[in-house]
């Protein structure tokens, strides 16, 4: 009989069944499988760390959003925000389900054109928007919404230029009750900046204004904010109508709607804190119909991004090696960093292991495998013992991760799309050196060199 | 001046072609011709006219007035009739003078109480009457020189059957000519003309001459008889004229026909004791009687829009009946996104009996389930607390949502209808929406409604078992009338818009109205269009379309040159082209090829079919067509098949005519391109800058 091994003793928090009244309980907090394919399948096909992309889920997740506010609102339009996730795959699929484009700068635009969106399917966004850009959108049909004065000028010029009247919208903002009052983006309600951009584009003969834009912010909470954000829009809308003798034909609510990750510093789990989006669809259409008569009905825009996607996806990482801190606080170092996990600056992600593990939890950190400090993905789980080898499977991951990561260190691992029928794609395969070195010129007096 | 007078004699011939029921300036001047063999017809006859047309302007009766049509036809034939018996003398003009302003005064006074009491045209009573008073008071005017006994050998054929003469005599009487040759004239004037008429005028001759025959059992008698023409008359009048020619229309023609027999007996022994033909009483009392009463018991084919023929008259009927339902209630769908319809007309669990017109409607998920999670909270419902949207413009009744949502499973047997609004539509029905949810009543009585407006959540109160929005149509206020049938306007399924009865597990949801495409089909007098037009990509000429209105409110594009008219208009949230009129070749009717009708909308992709008027298509095949139609109102028929291939073209294809056609909206008015391929010559409008 082998000598028992010595494991330092700490101290656990007991916790028993239901006692804490707050907290969400996994019953299951491991999974081996996503959307039927097994991990141990994915990481073969694909390596790890891998996102991975349930395209089950998204495209259920937008029916049941779509369902529930064409329900409540006869005239709606899902458009993709393509910053959230602008993999071709991930639009083709909202495309499919009938949902446009909105972009926000000429490269996402022209990633949109280039996936075979027509121009007048996309809606243009964003506070810089280059002539030339301008340009090509008010050639192709886009939408385009104006965020400052300059930008009303420049599209001015571009209009002039092309000898032809085009349509386009401006984006307010808006006090809406919550904080921060996202003032940066178009022109301000309140001030009446946004009367006198409306004013100026009735003045020019090259613009004409038929759509609103807005957008009050992100990760929102309240639905009644929504509320508000709708009555000003309507408010303006009648104003410039009645005033300019303009056609509204749209307004553009933006997104904002919040997903089911965790917020870091927040309490409440998020089955709990964070509203369900039929109240956020209910307070936007409620207020629509109660406020406009049917002839008025402009075509609503949402541009949801987050809030659609990102329960979709998962990031798939292998424990590498584990570690005591000198405060004894346990460590393990996984295989994926926060350079491919720009929101782990604001989520607790929720972490599920690839098999079930006997063992009590303990409070430990995750680091990545970056040789920089700042390298922490998970500052507080609460994990099993883990042995090395071990899946973390960390989730929701689908939304701005695989847009705002950053190639640092390491390549940029790959991303699986498991599809309706159980097969895993992959719809964006993992860097090589050439995909990094490529656009790299090297001097040729700097070529040689003798160490 | 020149232009007055051409007015002048577009009126004089026009009022000719009356007389056969036609409007044909050709028809209108060959029996001016005919007129001419007689001599003193022939000048009275104008004289009369000419008469008319000076009293009525003396005492201020308007060109535009409809019972200007009247007098000027019944004073002509009163005309005839003063030549018919009198030569041409100062004194049978003074006479003839005399006797037209009566017809006037006649005319003017029978046609207002006709028209406004009865709703019935004056016909030709004043003829009648003005002729036997003149008839009858001649007998005391000795001066007058009576020429009747000249008869004109050299127009009748004497090798002719007796069956013949009679047959054609018959006709000529028309003109007051009882000769073959005029006869013959008139008989090929009016088969150019129409062939219903044709058909109408030569079997009402037969079947009541063969009747005439019969109760007076001389053949020889009966088609000697000069007052049969009487029976041309009623027929045509009765078959093709104000009833819209069809099988129904014939019986009913030969109907009153035969009864017209004994009348005509009748009448003349009465008349003849004074001397004086009957005229065209016979005539004028039959077709009234049937006209009055089929109008008033609701006979469905009476022609309230008489037109030039019966062709046209029955084209314009089927095109009318065919494309646009005026009857049935077509409101809206009263929801918004698409739902399912859980029970349909005469379906299996509630809809039967009385109440057999109504629709169930709910919202299913991909798995056709109705709700979320367990299905055990009505929250779980897809459609619970979704908004109930008005299907039509009316003011509401009656409302109520005082009852208590059923828990899942349970109904309320005592309430069936649970929560409920009744809004009373503009057209004279009512729409009752029932199982309200609680409290969520956003109107109140008294309101008026648009449709689309807000009228409360679709609840679960009633006999529901589980939450589901109930609809239907009846005439009377009160809450469970008899439901009648009715249609959705402006819905779709699978992308295609639909007009049918909706069946159970159909899914569906309406179109989105676009204010857009709204703005650039509203059109407004004197909106010009100026058009490049290329044939087989080879610029032909330059033309242009213009906005117009004519009296009776109705708007259409006119092409300058030509005068082409296209009626169109907007109902019901659709674009429609109503009808064209004008050359065969006109480029109008690419305009109508491309786009019968379009709803008001923007959605990418959505089909729909509509059919269009034959006569469109009309060649010279079309000469009988209409004739076969009569007797068989759902004959041919092209259909036509649309798309919305994006937000500004439409995309058209009449395969049986072999036909394509895109046309392309403006971005701010009208329509930009008109192509269409007819023939394999393309044809290219585009709108001018």
């Amino acid at each position: 009989m082998s000598k028992k091994e010595y494991i330092k003793p700490f101290i656990k928090k007991q916790t028993a069944g239901n006692m804490n009244k707050f907290g969400s309980f996994y019953q299951k907090n491991y999974r081996d499988e996503i959307a039927g394919a097994k991990i141990d399948a994915i990481v073969e096909k694909c390596g790890s760390p891998v996102f991975v992309i349930d395209e089950k889920a998204i495209r259920e997740k937008y029916r049941e959003v779509y369902r529930d506010f064409s329900s409540r609102y006869p005239k709606v339009q899902f458009s993709w925000s393509y910053k959230t996730n602008y993999l071709d795959a991930i639009c083709a699929v909202y495309h499919q389900e009938g949902s446009i484009a909105e972009v926000v700068s000429e490269f996402e635009y022209q990633k949109a054109r280039r996936l075979g969106v027509p121009g007048n399917k996309i809606i243009f966004n964003g506070p810089f928007k280059p002539e030339e850009a301008l340009k090509v959108a008010f050639e192709e049909g886009a939408i385009v919404n104006l965020d400052n004065f300059d930008e009303i000028f420049k599209a001015e010029r571009v209009a002039k230029e092309m000898g032809q009247i085009v349509d386009v919208g401006i984006r307010l903002n808006m006090d809406t009750g919550v904080y921060p009052q996202w003032s940066r983006f178009g022109f301000n309600y309140e001030n009446r900046n946004a009367y006198d951009a409306a004013k100026r584009i009735h003045k020019s003969e090259w613009l004409n204004l038929t759509g609103l834009h807005s957008h009050i912010g992100t990760f929102m909470l309240e639905p009644k904010a929504y509320a508000a954000q709708v009555k000003v829009m309507i408010d303006f809308m009648r104003i410039v109508e009645r005033e300019f003798d303009m056609t509204i034909e749209s307004l553009d609510f933006g997104g904002g709607f919040p997903s089911r990750n965790k917020l870091k510093g927040t309490y409440l789990p998020p089955e709990v804190s964070v509203p369900p989006l039929s109240d956020f669809i209910a307070a936007i259409s409620n207020t629509l119909l109660s406020e406009l008569s049917p002839d008025e009905y402009p075509t609503v825009y949402m541009e949801t991004g987050r809030g659609l996607i990102d329960e979709a996806g998962y990031l798939v990482t292998t424990v590498d090696a584990i570690k005591r801190l000198p405060s004894g606080l346990k460590s393990y170092i996984i295989d994926a960093g926060v350079n491919y996990l720009y929101t782990s600056t604001w989520y607790n992600y929720k972490v599920e292991v690839d098999r079930p593990i006997e063992g009590s939890y303990e409070n430990c950190i995750v680091y990545g495998p970056l040789c920089m400090n700042i390298d922490v993905v998970l500052e507080n789980a609460s994990l099993p013992p883990l042995s090395r080898g071990t899946r973390l499977i960390l989730s929701p991951m689908a939304a701005y991760n695989v847009t705002q990561w950053m190639q640092f260190i390491r390549y940029r691992p790959a991303v699986a799309m498991i599809m309706d029928n159980g097969d895993i794609e992959i719809i964006r395969r993992a860097e090589n050196l050439e995909d990094v070195v490529g656009p790299e010129r090297l001097p040729e007096k700097l070529k040689k060199f003798e160490l | 001046m020149k232009k007055h007078l051409l007015h002048f004699t577009d009126n004089l011939l026009h009022s000719y072609s009356t007389l056969l029921f036609m409007k044909s300036r050709i028809v209108g001047a060959l029996l001016l011709l005919c007129t001419l063999f007689n001599i003193n017809i022939a000048i009275l006859g104008v004289i009369a006219w000419l008469t008319t047309f000076a009293f009525a302007r003396f005492i201020g009766i308007k060109k535009e007035d409809v019972v200007h049509t009247v007098y000027t036809y019944n004073s002509l034939l009163v005309g005839f009739a003063i030549g018919y018996l009198f030569r041409i003398t100062p004194l049978s003009i003074f006479l003839t003078i005399g006797a037209s302003i009566l017809t006037v005064l006649l005319s003017y006074t029978l046609f207002t109480l006709f028209n406004y009491y009865l709703r019935l045209p004056v016909l030709n009573i004043p003829f009648t009457i003005v002729s036997s008073i003149i008839y009858l008071a001649a007998v005391k005017y000795s001066a007058l020189f009576v020429d009747a006994s000249y008869s004109k050998d050299v127009l009748n054929i004497a090798s002719l059957p007796p069956v013949l003469h009679g047959f054609f005599s018959s006709f000529g009487v028309l003109l007051f000519s009882p000769y073959d040759i005029i006869g013959i004239v008139v008989i090929v004037a009016i088969l150019l003309y129409s062939r219903i008429i044709f058909l109408l005028s030569v079997v009402s001759y037969f079947v009541g001459i063969s009747i005439f025959a019969l109760l007076k059992g001389s053949y020889s008698q009966a088609i000697s008889d000069i007052s049969s023409f009487n029976f041309i008359l009623i027929g045509i009048a009765l078959g093709g004229i104000f009833l819209i020619p069809s099988k129904r229309s014939y019986i009913l023609a030969l109907t009153g026909v035969i009864i017209s027999v004994f009348i005509l007996d009748a009448v003349s022994v009465f008349w003849s004791t004074f001397g004086i033909p009957i005229f065209t009483l016979p005539f004028n009392l039959v077709v009234l009687l049937f006209v009055y009463v089929l109008r008033n018991v609701g006979y469905p084919k009476v022609n309230n829009f008489i037109k030039e023929s019966p062709e046209e008259s029955l084209a314009n009927y089927l095109n009318f009946s065919r494309r646009f339902d005026y009857f049935t209630p077509q409101p809206f769908l009263p929801f918004s996104g698409k739902w399912t319809v859980y029970q349909g007309f005469d379906d299996k669990w509630t809809h039967k009996g009385h109440w057999k017109y109504a629709y169930d409607f709910v919202i299913t998920d991909d798995d056709d389930k109705t709700f979320s999670e367990k299905g055990i909270k009505l929250a779980d419902y897809y459609c619970y607390g979704k908004p109930i949207l008005s299907p039509i413009n009316g003011v509401i009744v009656e409302a109520s949502d005082s009852l208590r949502d059923n828990a899942i499973g349970t109904v309320d047997r005592k309430n069936n209808w649970g929560n409920y609004i009744i809004i009373y539509s503009e057209f004279g029905y009512y729409v009752e929406i029932s199982h309200l949810q609680t409290k969520s009543l956003k109107v109140k009585v008294g309101d008026f409604v648009k449709h689309g407006t807000i009228l409360a959540n679709c609840g679960n109160s009633g006999y529901s078992p589980q939450p589901h929005l109930h609809m239907q149509i009846q005439y009377l206020p009160k809450l469970g009338s008899e439901t009648y049938p009715f249609f959705f306007s402006n819905i779709k399924q699978n992308n295609e818009l639909t007009k049918n009865d909706l069946k159970i597990n159909m899914k569906i949801e309406p179109v989105s109205f676009s204010r857009k495409h709204n703005k650039i089909l509203q059109f407004i007098l004197d909106d010009s269009f100026i058009y490049e037009v290329q044939k087989n990509g080879e610029i032909f000429s330059e033309i242009e379309f213009k906005i117009k209105m004519l009296t009776d409110g109705s708007y259409f594009f006119s092409q300058t040159d030509t005068n082409d008219r296209l009626f169109f208009g907007i109902e019901n949230s659709k674009f429609v082209f109503y009808s064209y009129d004008g050359k065969r070749d006109g480029l109008l009717k690419y305009l109508f090829y491309g786009l019968p009708k379009m709803p008001l909308i923007k959605e990418k992709g959505l089909l729909w079919k509509e059919e269009l008027p034959d006569e469109l298509f009309s060649s010279k095949k079309g000469w009988i067509m209409m004739l076969i139609k009569s007797f068989k109102h759902n004959l041919g028929g092209v259909m036509g098949n649309y798309k919305m291939e994006n937000d500004y073209t439409i995309r058209g294809e009449i395969s049986s005519m072999k036909l394509k056609s895109k046309i392309v909206l403006d971005k701010n008015k009208g329509f930009r391109e008109i192509f269409v391929t007819k023939d394999n010559v393309e044809w290219r409008l585009s709108l001018k800058k």
